[in-house]
């Protein structure tokens, strides 16, 4: 088992080198750079007309004349060594600075998300496979197409016309106005629990409604093998049949795609941050493309990768520990 | 003597329909036996016959599309002495859970398929052991289970069943893995061993190995025993009495030796042509004609008129042969021996 983590462990790092070049070309692409783009910015309607030389002098400035792969070099030292994301020209401070709190809030309406998605969709999707084709079953057949279909920016909206209306909640954001600034606390704490009540259910709407109907179908399959009847057959209780043997391997496929989850979610993410007034990467990600602020872009890009990368090591270990196939026969 | 003798299981009128999108399909119909303890009971028949839905009724182990039909009784003698009727069991009765595995156990065609892959040999063992107290005499302890699963896999033949108790099905060979299904199914010392094909998937010689050993374990622990299968060869080795049985109903049954010696009915005789002999030199093998119907299209009359080589026109297509005795506890269902026997 330990020679599986370490092995897996080592694929993550691999994966990682390669998707932090990919990231990397990915900034440079956009034609032109941040030194024209600046340029502009400063003098466009001033009068200033603004020369080669000045460009390349910002250009200069910002280290953008380097070659290639020493400023590759430069960023991902900086990253690793120091969590240096390297500067964002447009905000003038360092990327950390930019990204900061926005990185947390985004983690935890991932996880918040993630977690809503599992405690529903495991439980209803083995319940609607023993209950097959009873009313509970297509009921609840209907209620997760509708939630694949409706659009999430839509239910943002309907929840939160429900949250205005009846619930006299604050609209968007993911704290009220007195916790704004306020510093950490309990009470801020469950300020932000409340906030995230509703982007979570916009955010885990789809997924549930996919991760359910994955759930019941594997379980569906799995309820009929021998060795279900083979438990029974041994005198056990049908509630501890159930839950032991197929509900066991029913979850497989959601663990071992916990990494396309994150990526939904995170997709979605910048249109129902747009709808609820949320301050997150998505948005950010989209602002700095327009801004070629592209050190700001590569460390959303690369943290987005990094959490799917470190997400899929996690999913494959804890597959493992589910399924001893796997455990002993793939290492 | 008397209460040695008695039988452990009288099943009468058994008649099981599934529902299906055409309506009711019946795939067991009347079927009638008796088993003593100690005795083994062989269940022939092709694929469809209805062997295995019979003997799953026993433990009420049907696909939820089935259903007993009200008539059927199945009288099964408890440990305790005391009679249960199976067939009045409602699903969800806790002494169906006593049943299971505590009086009647199972070993399946498939041991692969039957175990399941993410728990160990031990586990799933000591299972059936945590399940019963009753039958292995009080609540046991981890060590305790553990000890008794690895004596039951050394009984089983299983060569170092330490190792083996911890480690999962897909790392036993496949007859390793059977020995330790049976091993499974005998922890609880039941009283009724239901077999269903147990050696189908493997091959010859180790089939020959677990015949063997289930006899060998059968004597030992003096249960009773029903096998299923459709190797006639199998039942010559194995049972004491025999039931043919074709599309849901018995057509002929009796002492294993009289049944296979002097068949009486058309499609054991076939059944028995079709099975290569040595000392026939190179006859050849006469398979049995046509396929067995589908339930769905049972045949009026005696259900094997349409392949019946002795069908006397105008009377098998119309009324159920009667059940006629033609020596000692040696019963046919069909019209060719209704005259002789009488009834």
């Amino acid at each position: 088992m330990l020679r599986f983590i370490l092995q897996r462990a080592i694929g993550m790092v691999v994966t990682m080198f390669f998707v932090s070049i990919m990231v990397f070309v990915i900034m440079e692409l956009p034609p032109g750079d941040y030194a024209d783009r600046y340029a502009f910015r400063k003098f466009s309607g001033t009068g200033v007309v603004v020369t080669e030389e000045d460009i390349e002098s910002i250009r200069k400035q910002f280290g953008l004349d380097r070659p290639a792969w020493e400023r590759y070099l430069t960023w991902i030292w900086g990253i690793v060594t120091r969590f240096d994301f390297g500067p964002s020209f447009a905000f003038e401070t360092s990327v950390t600075d930019v990204i900061g709190e926005r990185v947390g809030l985004t983690l935890v309406l991932l996880v918040a998300t993630l977690l809503l998605t599992y405690l529903l969709s495991i439980p209803i999707g083995i319940y609607a496979a023993v209950r097959r084709q009873s009313l509970a079953d297509y009921g609840l057949t209907v209620v997760s197409y509708l939630g694949l279909a409706i659009p999430n920016f839509m239910l943002a909206l309907i929840l939160l016309y429900i949250g205005v209306t009846y619930f006299d909640t604050t609209v968007g954001g993911l704290f009220s106005p007195e916790f704004e600034k306020a510093p950490w606390s309990w009470a801020k704490f469950r300020d932000l629990l409340a906030h995230l009540f509703v982007p979570a259910v916009v955010l885990a709407w789809s997924a549930t409604a996919l991760q359910l109907q994955t759930v019941r179908a594997t379980m569906s399959d799995e309820l009929h093998k021998p060795y279900v009847d083979a438990a029974r057959a041994r005198g056990l209780g049908e509630a501890k049949v159930i839950l032991k043997y197929p509900a066991r391997l029913a979850i497989n496929p959601v663990v071992s795609t916990i990494g396309f989850d994150i990526n939904r979610i995170f997709s979605e993410l910048p249109i129902v941050a747009l709808v609820l007034g949320l301050p997150e990467l998505g948005e950010l990600l989209l602002r700095s493309f327009l801004d070629l602020d592209m050190y700001v872009a590569g460390a959303i890009l690369l943290m987005l990768t990094f959490v799917i990368v470190f997400m899929n090591f996690v999913s494959d270990i804890v597959l493992a520990l589910l399924d001893p196939r796997i455990r002993l026969e793939g290492g | 003597m008397s209460a040695a003798a008695a039988a452990l299981l009288r099943v009468r009128d058994l008649t099981v329909d599934f529902r299906t999108d055409e309506g009711w399909v019946r795939a067991v119909e009347e079927v009638g036996f008796d088993l003593r303890p100690g005795r083994t009971l062989g269940l022939v028949g092709e694929s469809g016959s209805g062997k295995s839905v019979s003997t799953r009724a026993l433990v009420r182990l049907l696909p939820a599309s089935a259903r007993i039909a009200p008539g059927s009784s199945m009288r099964f003698r408890l440990r305790s002495g005391e009679e249960m009727e199976i067939a009045a069991l409602s699903p969800r009765d806790r002494r169906l859970r006593r049943l299971r595995g505590g009086e009647i156990a199972l070993i399946f065609q498939e041991p692969m398929a039957a175990f399941s892959p993410v728990y160990t040999i031990g586990h799933q063992m000591c299972e059936a052991l945590f399940a019963h107290p009753e039958a292995v005499g009080g609540r046991l302890s981890r060590a305790e289970a553990r000890e008794r699963a690895v004596e039951m896999l050394a009984r089983v033949g299983i060569a170092n069943p330490a190792l083996r108790f911890d480690q999962y099905p897909f790392e036993l060979s496949g007859g390793m893995r059977q020995r330790a299904m049976i091993a499974l199914a005998l922890i609880t010392r039941p009283q009724l061993l239901i077999a269903d094909e147990p050696t189908t998937a493997l091959d010859v010689t180790l089939q020959a190995q677990i015949l063997d050993l289930m006899q060998e374990l059968r004597a030992e622990f003096g249960m009773a025993m029903i096998f299923i299968t459709h190797d006639m060869a199998v039942i010559a080795q194995i049972a004491d009495e025999v039931a043919v049985m074709y599309l849901g109903r018995i057509v002929e049954s009796g002492p294993a030796r009289e049944v296979l010696r002097r068949p009486k009915h058309p499609y054991t005789q076939a059944l028995l042509r079709a099975l290569p002999r040595p000392e026939a030199g190179r006859r050849r093998l006469v398979p049995v004609p046509g396929d067995i119907p589908s339930p769905r299209e049972r045949p009026a009359g005696c259900p094997f008129h349409p392949r019946c080589a002795h069908r006397l026109p105008g009377r098998c297509d119309r009324a159920l042969p009667p059940v006629v005795e033609v020596g000692d506890g040696h019963r046919v269902a069909c019209v060719l021996f209704a005259e002789e026997g009488g009834r």
